[in-house]
C-alpha cells in the first residue's frame, strides 16, 4: 500500500465513522500535532481524541479538496470538515447544536501501511466563530 | 549508516521531475516576494481570475493585484514582516505545498483604526498553491489566528482556552 492509499483509508475511516479503523492506521508511537494541543498526542490520548471528534460530530464528514504525495511517504492534503456539534467533546464542552464547515491542511508521514505522524494546520478562531464561542 | 531502503531525501530525488523543479523555483520566487515586501512580484505571480484564500479574509481575493494589496496591508501593520521557510514540496498534480513561520511586530497602523499592540509574533502556517503554466491558479493559506491573537496580546490565554473547543 502506498502513502496515498493509506491517506485515502484514513479519509474513508473518518467518513465511515469507524474509530477503530482510524486508530489502527496509526503506528505505535505515532504522533499527532495540532494547534489544539501544546504537545503532540500519541497512544491512548490520540485514540481518545479521534473518538471524541466522532462523538462530538456524529455526522462528521471530511471533504478532501486536494491530496498529493510529495515524496518519501509524505502526503499533503487540504480539506473541509463538515459536521453538526450534537455531542460532547472530551473536554466536556457541551453540544452547541451548530453546524460547522471549517478548512484545514494536514501532512501525513507514512511508513509502510501506517501513519507515523500527522501535522494539522487549522484556524481555531474560525472553529470557535462557527460554534458561536466568544471570548469571555 | 548502511541501509537497504532509500532515505527520504533520496526518495524525493527519485521523484523529482523537470516540472516539479520548475514549480518549486516559481514558488521560491513567490515566497521571496512576500519575504522581501515586493508587491509587484506578488501581483505578477497569479493568473487572471485566480483566487487567494486566507482565514483572515471573509471572502477569497480574486487576481494578483488584490493579493498584492493584501500583502501591502500586512506589511503596513507588520513593517518587519518576514517569512522563514520550513519545507517546500511539489506533488504530482501541479500543487506546491510550503510550510513556513512568519514573524512580525505589530507597530503599524491598522486599516480599521485599531492601535498597534507593539508586540511581536511568530506563527506557523502552510500555503498550498495550484500552478497552471507559470502562474498560480489558486492559493490557500492555513494558519491559526487564535495563536496570532494570543501573541499580539489581543486575546488573553484564559479567553483563548474558553473559545477553543475539542481539546
Amino acid at each position: 500500500m502506498n502513502a496515498l492509499e493509506v491517506a485515502q483509508r484514513q479519509v474513508d475511516a473518518w467518513n465511515g465513522h469507524d474509530a477503530d479503523a482510524l486508530i489502527a492506521l496509526y503506528a505505535e508511537g505515532a504522533t499527532y500535532h495540532s494547534p489544539r494541543f501544546d504537545h503532540p498526542l500519541k497512544g491512548k490520548a490520540l485514540g481518545d481524541f479521534l473518538k471524541s471528534v466522532l462523538t462530538a460530530f456524529p455526522d462528521f464528514r471530511l471533504e478532501v479538496i486536494s491530496k498529493g504525495d510529495t515524496g518519501g511517504g509524505l502526503v499533503a492534503s487540504q480539506w473541509v470538515i463538515h459536521g453538526t456539534h450534537t455531542g460532547s467533546f472530551m473536554d466536556g464542552t457541551p453540544p452547541t447544536g451548530r453546524t460547522v464547515a471549517y478548512p484545514g491542511a494536514s501532512f501525513l508521514q507514512v511508513e509502510g501501511d501506517k501513519i507515523q505522524s500527522e501535522h494539522i494546520y487549522l484556524d481555531r478562531q474560525t472553529v470557535a466563530e462557527q460554534l458561536g464561542r466568544k471570548p469571555k | 549508516m548502511l541501509t537497504s531502503c532509500p532515505s527520504k531525501d533520496q526518495l524525493k530525488q527519485i521523484k523529482s521531475t523537470p516540472m516539479s523543479t520548475k514549480l518549486l523555483e516559481l514558488d521560491r520566487r513567490y515566497f521571496d516576494a512576500w519575504h522581501n515586501h515586493d508587491a509587484d512580484a506578488i501581483a505578477a505571480a497569479f493568473a487572471e481570475n485566480s483566487t487567494y484564500t486566507h482565514p483572515a479574509l471573509p471572502e477569497p481575493l480574486v487576481g494578483g493585484p488584490a493579493v498584492a494589496e493584501w500583502a501591502k496591508t500586512v506589511w503596513t501593520i507588520l513593517p518587519d514582516f518576514k517569512l522563514d521557510l520550513v519545507s517546500r514540496d511539489a506533488t504530482e498534480n501541479g500543487i506546491v505545498v510550503n510550510e513556513w513561520v512568519y514573524s512580525g511586530t505589530d507597530t503599524g497602523p491598522h486599516p480599521d483604526g485599531t492601535p498597534p499592540t507593539e508586540r511581536a509574533a511568530k506563527c506557523p502556517g502552510v500555503t498550498i498553491s495550484q500552478y497552471e503554466g507559470d502562474k498560480i491558479r489558486w492559493q490557500r493559506v492555513y494558519t491559526d489566528r487564535l495563536d496570532e491573537q494570543l501573541q499580539y496580546g489581543n486575546v488573553e490565554l484564559k479567553q483563548a482556552q474558553h473559545v477553543q473547543v475539542g481539546s
